[in-house]
């Protein structure tokens, strides 16, 4: 029988696994589509930190915060 | 020259979607409503609409004014304050049996409410509105928000009982409305 000790398990989560950072994002850019729904100008709208950088850089959102 | 002349059979298909809806991480108001996919998977299909009629509320007033010809003539001034969309379904829905029983939460199946409780008795949210011609091309998709009421009481009796609703229109600045093979000749 082996006594080699058996390698541990990370329990570090997987970068799917990860929770979504949510951002707070004021919309911009009237009928925007993002979220999974279409946004009047000035709604404060919840979005993925990847979708809100990426609205933000076109000047179609302004990130105010995390949720 | 000609316009583009269409006889038409105006087919009409409603889907609904009620304010306070959760999609993913926002919430559905006058100022977001969910997506329209190809199938409006987060619209509630509000069955065959069996009839549609616009019926704006007008309120005209008449100045007498001098006429070229001599003497005055009635020229009409119209301000629409409030346009409704009349419509009549086959089938009964959540929504319907709410408005009709005056019921102040939605309707959660075994749990009892306070029936005529509500007062002020209207659904608010948006309507997706979808009108084609009977050569199946699409002429309209509006996106509108407003508030559904009932239109007209129901009889409950042997007869089939079809719901009549109204829809009030409420202005957002992202309603819309998408006209299709209109124009084009």
């Amino acid at each position: 029988m082996s006594t080699e000790p058996k390698p541990k398990k990370s329990t570090e989560p997987k970068p799917e696994d990860a929770a979504q950072i949510i951002m707070r994002c004021k919309v911009i850019k009237n009928g925007l589509r993002a979220g999974g729904g279409v946004s009047a100008a000035g709604k404060i709208l919840n979005l993925p930190q990847n979708i809100a950088e990426l609205h933000e850089s076109r000047g179609e959102v302004k990130i105010i915060g995390t949720k | 020259m000609a316009y583009n002349l269409q006889k038409l059979i105006i087919g009409n298909f409603a889907h609904f979607v009620e304010k306070g809806t959760v999609v993913g991480e926002n919430t559905v108001g006058s100022d977001f409503y969910p997506e329209e996919s190809a199938d409006l998977s987060a619209w509630n299909d509000m069955g065959c609409v069996l009839q549609a009629v616009p019926e704006p509320t007008i309120n005209t007033t008449t100045d007498k004014c001098p006429s070229p010809a001599g003497g005055y003539i009635d020229e009409d001034t119209n301000n629409v304050t409030k346009d409704v969309l009349k419509i009549s379904l086959k089938c009964y829905s959540e929504p319907i049996w709410r408005l009709y029983w005056g019921l102040s939460a939605k309707i959660v199946d075994g749990t009892p409410q306070t029936p005529f409780l509500s007062k002020d008795r209207f659904v608010e949210g948006w309507l997706n509105f979808e009108q084609r011609g009977d050569d199946g091309q699409k002429r309209t998709v509006a996106v509108i928000y407003g508030r559904i009421r009932v239109d007209e009481n129901p009889t409950w009796s042997a007869d089939p009982s079809r719901p009549a609703i109204r829809f009030e229109n409420i202005y957002s600045s992202i309603s819309s409305i998408e006209p299709l093979n209109i124009a084009a000749a």
